[in-house]
């Protein structure tokens, strides 16, 4: 089983969240994967035994034209899109309209119950633009996730941002709660969890820099690329990084490990 | 300074760690660290090239040495300096491999003068370069000889035009 084969769209952000792995940001180096790109390793995934694709970034709904590319590359496979939630204007709400009834489901990062709370990692207004989001999303009938990114949520405030999710329709199942890694900005404002690569499940990450062990690889720090879970620069034909991949983890890949994942 | 970064242990990637275990692996590695898929592959073929094989090393050094004199390749004529002294080679010998002096014909085997006249020749014109050995070498001997100084100028070019330290 070859897991979930992850694309870096792009690397550039309307946020400039303070734990963000790849330090994005308005400014920064887009490192922006091409479409074709993306659509033809799509392809090749489902051939090589992949079972579903991620698309995260960046904020990849910066990218032009990106719900019609994740419409095509779920004929392959299904897609997963990570998404800061801000970034829903009125011609992109339009183009997502493709996605109706396409297998293709929506990340949306929310930090805590709390608008204060969550704002504060995430910029001001943050909070409210993603609640706002959820409700049209459902409506487009596209499947809604929750992603909480914390290293201090106590039981509580927990509960409170569950009840928060569940009141906007979305189940148990679809929120998931990771560490913050302590990786690019996290790593200089040193928070976070240390994580090599025994810690982190391999899942195939591809950018516009090469393929990497996991989505949490290809980080930037200080303006650098970390290379330190770089696979190979060559990242088609996809058979050249799986097969790096499946060298390193030293055989069949073990079964996934829910507790440093990006899902 | 190199014109692209020599990767170090902290910025390993995974496929060449093991590169690194034992320390600093030199800067041809460490540039070579970069393209990961690509550097196992290559340095396995020039440690074939270079490592033990049924050609004498002295006569493999020479050939190096005097390939990368001719070739200019500052990187490679101090690093394979060191290497001929360590091997043997007499200070007159390397200086004479380098360019830097004249050593008499004389002082060397025959099959030696040969493949330093071949070494001469290949780097400027190579389409002679093999009548150099006829004589004295087998076929066998003239293809690895040949193979010596082409993966030596491949060396010399790519420690060149990366300005990699000595």
């Amino acid at each position: 089983m070859a897991g979930r084969l992850w694309f870096y769209a792009n690397y550039h952000c309307n946020l400039t969240c303070s734990y963000c792995l790849t330090e994005s940001g308005p400014g920064v180096p887009r490192r922006q994967l091409s479409a074709d790109l993306m659509l033809n390793l799509a392809g090749q995934a489902a051939a090589l035994g992949f079972d579903s694709l991620g698309v995260t970034g960046g904020e990849p709904f910066l990218v032009k034209g990106l719900p019609a590319l994740l419409r095509e590359m779920s004929l392959h496979l299904p897609v997963l899109v990570l998404s800061n939630g801000t970034a829903f204007s009125p011609r992109v709400l339009r183009e997502l309209a493709v996605l109706r009834g396409s297998d293709v489901g929506i990340q949306l990062s929310l930090d805590s119950a709390e608008p204060d709370v969550n704002d504060e990692f995430r910029g001001d207004g943050n909070h409210a633009a993603v609640l706002a989001a959820i409700p049209m999303l459902r409506e487009l009938g596209l499947r809604v996730r929750i992603a909480t990114t914390s290293n201090s949520l106590g039981p509580k405030q927990l509960a409170r941002l569950c009840e928060l999710h569940r009141s906007l329709g979305v189940p148990d199942e679809d929120h998931v709660v990771r560490p913050i890694i302590s990786r690019g900005r996290a790593a200089v404002s040193n928070v976070g969890v240390a994580a090599s690569v025994a810690d982190l499940p391999p899942e195939l990450t591809i950018t516009a820099d090469g393929a990497f062990w996991s989505p949490f690889g290809p980080t930037i720090r200080s303006g650098r690329l970390d290379t330190d879970l770089l696979l190979t620069r060559t990242t088609s034909p996809l058979k050249v990084p799986w097969e790096a991949l499946t060298l390193v983890a030293g055989g069949p890949l073990p079964a996934p490990d829910p507790t440093l994942r990006i899902t | 300074m190199a014109k692209v970064e020599l990767v170090t242990e902290s910025t390993a990637p995974l496929l060449v760690r093991s590169l690194f275990a034992a320390g600093d692996p030199g800067p041809i590695t460490a540039a070579l660290a970069n393209v990961p898929e690509l550097a196992a592959s290559s340095l396995d073929f020039i440690n074939a090239v270079y490592g033990p094989t049924s050609l004498p090393a002295r006569l493999k050094e020479i050939v190096v040495l005097r390939v990368s004199a001719a070739n200019r390749c500052n990187y490679c004529v101090e690093t394979h300096s060191g290497v001929a002294r360590r091997m043997g080679f007499q200070a007159a010998e390397v200086s004479a491999l380098r360019g830097d002096s004249d050593l008499p014909a004389p002082a060397w085997a025959e099959r030696e003068l040969a493949a330093l006249r071949f070494s001469d020749a290949i780097s400027n014109h190579p389409d002679t370069a093999v009548e150099c050995l006829r004589q004295l070498f087998s076929d066998a001997e003239i293809v690895e000889l040949t193979l010596v100084a082409a993966t030596t100028i491949l060396l010399n070019r790519f420690a060149t035009a990366l300005e990699l330290p000595v």
